[in-house]
């Protein structure tokens, strides 16, 4: 393998810092059309396959594409009409469960014992109680917000839905425009850097979410054994906490035990709670991962919890759920990049 | 008579049977019937080279073969300024068709002698066709197969001729 002269990576890190830049500049002036975009090629990604298998067996492109797309979208419709009204009732008990006092029943538990200790050691009374409850309450009202923000959404939806069907249908004969254009000096270098992104992304995406998929199926059905109220909702949360590693499960965990602190008014299922969730992640870790996530797109530590924080400072919650996809479609782009810049050696 | 589009589809019609008798005559596509073909042509990759210009160079990392439409290519060994010219292919014949199996380095360079038309075929696209159309895939990969086969069977016979001449030279020392 050609090592790259000093130069040569200045001026891929420069070209990469720009390229950041004008990310950055885009994604501020026209963040919702690239969003709609980068969510097409999401689900297109997921679809092309099946698209593909279609074709073998000798179904045309098209009707593959139709028939491929028009499933997919009834399964989420269905979904999001019979799971949607039931989370969100289910969040709306919990919320006003907060407000009959449930939680400050269990909170003031621990107040009055942690209290108690306190008085023995002549400290100041400690009130623990008004701070959980703002905090539960602040969140709950932003899920039920984004909820409703996703239902009015129905042009965004529409959008995605268009863009998607072209992709699928026309990907290939997109990216050989695309391709054309491209001087002849870098043209094999491109293909075979887009042919292998493609198929680490593809490959990437799929597997986080079927791993979050499976994990979220399995914390439903533990939180179902354990008795947890409104299971279906820790388990949807658990599921998409997963996509966030490292802080992702311990906050679905807790959760789980918020909801059921505040629906039963006390914490005995906290320890059984969290068990499930510590053999949760076991079984992820040395079984689902595994299977579902290839070694060669996972990521070191520290760049995913700076991923996550960097994520929650810009977009909030939602940045901290996207943020580790984000980075690994981007580590994926980057490596494929650099390791076809060394082996092309264009300049 | 003077309708331009029906001129303009002549003339491309006219153009895309040209380009369907050329991949007709490339050995990995013989045989291949009229819709087989067309499927072949829709990845094909159509790049244009001026005179003097590389198509690839010694070393770099081959990701398929070229066919040339239109022009001549010189494949040449050694460095800029001392090449040696191995073979020059002219319209129809196809070269770096190893490097659809392997990603190895090109072991030869591939420069334009006159302004030429060149058709790519590459590994992720042959992959591609394996997926959606794997009879196509299949048949395209055996043939392949049988020229490479041919290929080694020429190298060693080559080596057998070679060997027995190295041992006639020997016993009459």
């Amino acid at each position: 393998m050609n090592e790259l002269s000093l130069t040569t990576k200045i001026l891929i890190f420069i070209l990469f810092l720009l390229l950041l830049v004008i990310g950055w500049y885009l994604l501020n002036v026209a963040g919702s059309i690239i969003s709609i975009f980068l969510v097409a090629l999401v689900i297109s990604f997921l679809l092309a396959p099946s698209v593909d298998t279609l074709e073998r067996i000798g179904v045309p492109r098209l009707l593959g594409t139709t028939v491929m797309f028009v499933l997919f979208f009834s399964l989420v419709s269905a979904v999001f009409y019979t799971v949607t009204p039931i989370i969100y009732e289910e969040a709306v008990r919990v919320q006003h469960r907060i407000s009959v006092g449930a939680l400050r029943n269990a909170i003031q538990q621990v107040e009055a014992s942690v209290n108690e200790q306190l008085r023995i050691l002549g400290a100041v009374e400690w009130k623990l109680a008004p701070y959980v409850e703002n905090i539960v309450r602040v969140a709950l009202s932003n899920i039920l917000g984004v909820a409703s923000g996703v239902v009015y959404s129905v042009i965004y939806i529409f959008m995605v839905v268009f863009a998607t069907f072209f992709l699928l249908k026309d990907g290939r004969r997109i990216k050989k425009s695309l391709i054309s254009a491209v001087p002849n000096r870098f043209f094999e270098m491109t293909l075979s850097i887009i042919h292998k992104i493609e198929w680490s992304l593809g490959a990437y995406l799929r597997g986080i979410l079927l791993d979050a998929f499976v994990i979220g199926l399995l914390s439903t059905f533990a939180m179902w054994l354990i008795g947890v109220p409104n299971f279906m909702l820790v388990g949807l949360a658990a599921g998409m906490f997963n996509l966030v590693p490292y802080l992702g499960p311990p906050t679905g965990a807790l959760l789980a035990v918020i909801i059921s602190v505040v629906s039963l008014g006390t914490w005995e299922k906290t320890i059984p709670i969290i068990l499930a969730f510590i053999a949760l992640r076991l079984i992820d870790d040395f079984l689902v991962q595994p299977m579902t996530i290839s070694k060669s797109v996972r990521m070191h530590p520290l760049v995913v919890i700076f991923a996550i924080l960097a994520g929650g400072q810009f977009f909030g919650i939602f940045g901290m759920l996207f943020a580790v996809p984000a980075v690994g479609v981007f580590n994926v782009i980057l490596s494929e990049f650099y390791h076809g810049i060394q082996r092309y050696r264009p300049i | 008579m003077s309708n331009p589009i029906l001129w303009r589809n002549l003339f491309r019609q006219k153009k895309a049977e040209s380009l369907l008798n050329v991949l007709r005559n490339v050995p990995i596509f013989e045989d291949l019937s009229r819709l087989e073909l067309k499927s072949i042509e829709r990845i094909l990759h159509r790049r244009s080279y001026r005179r003097g210009e590389y198509i690839f160079r010694e070393g770099e990392t081959g990701l398929g073969m070229y066919i040339v439409e239109e022009g001549a290519v010189a494949i040449t060994v050694g460095e800029p300024g001392h090449e040696k010219e191995i073979s020059l292919l002219r319209n129809g014949e196809f070269f770096g068709e190893m490097a659809l199996l392997r990603e190895d380095p090109r072991s030869a360079n591939a420069v334009a002698r006159v302004d030429t038309i060149v058709l790519g075929f590459f590994q992720p696209d042959l992959l591609q066709l394996l997926e959606t159309n794997p009879r196509l895939g299949v048949s395209v990969v055996m043939r392949l197969a049988r020229i490479i086969a041919e290929r080694l069977q020429h190298l060693l016979h080559e080596n057998k001729q070679l060997q027995e001449r190295v041992d006639e030279l020997e016993r009459d020392r």
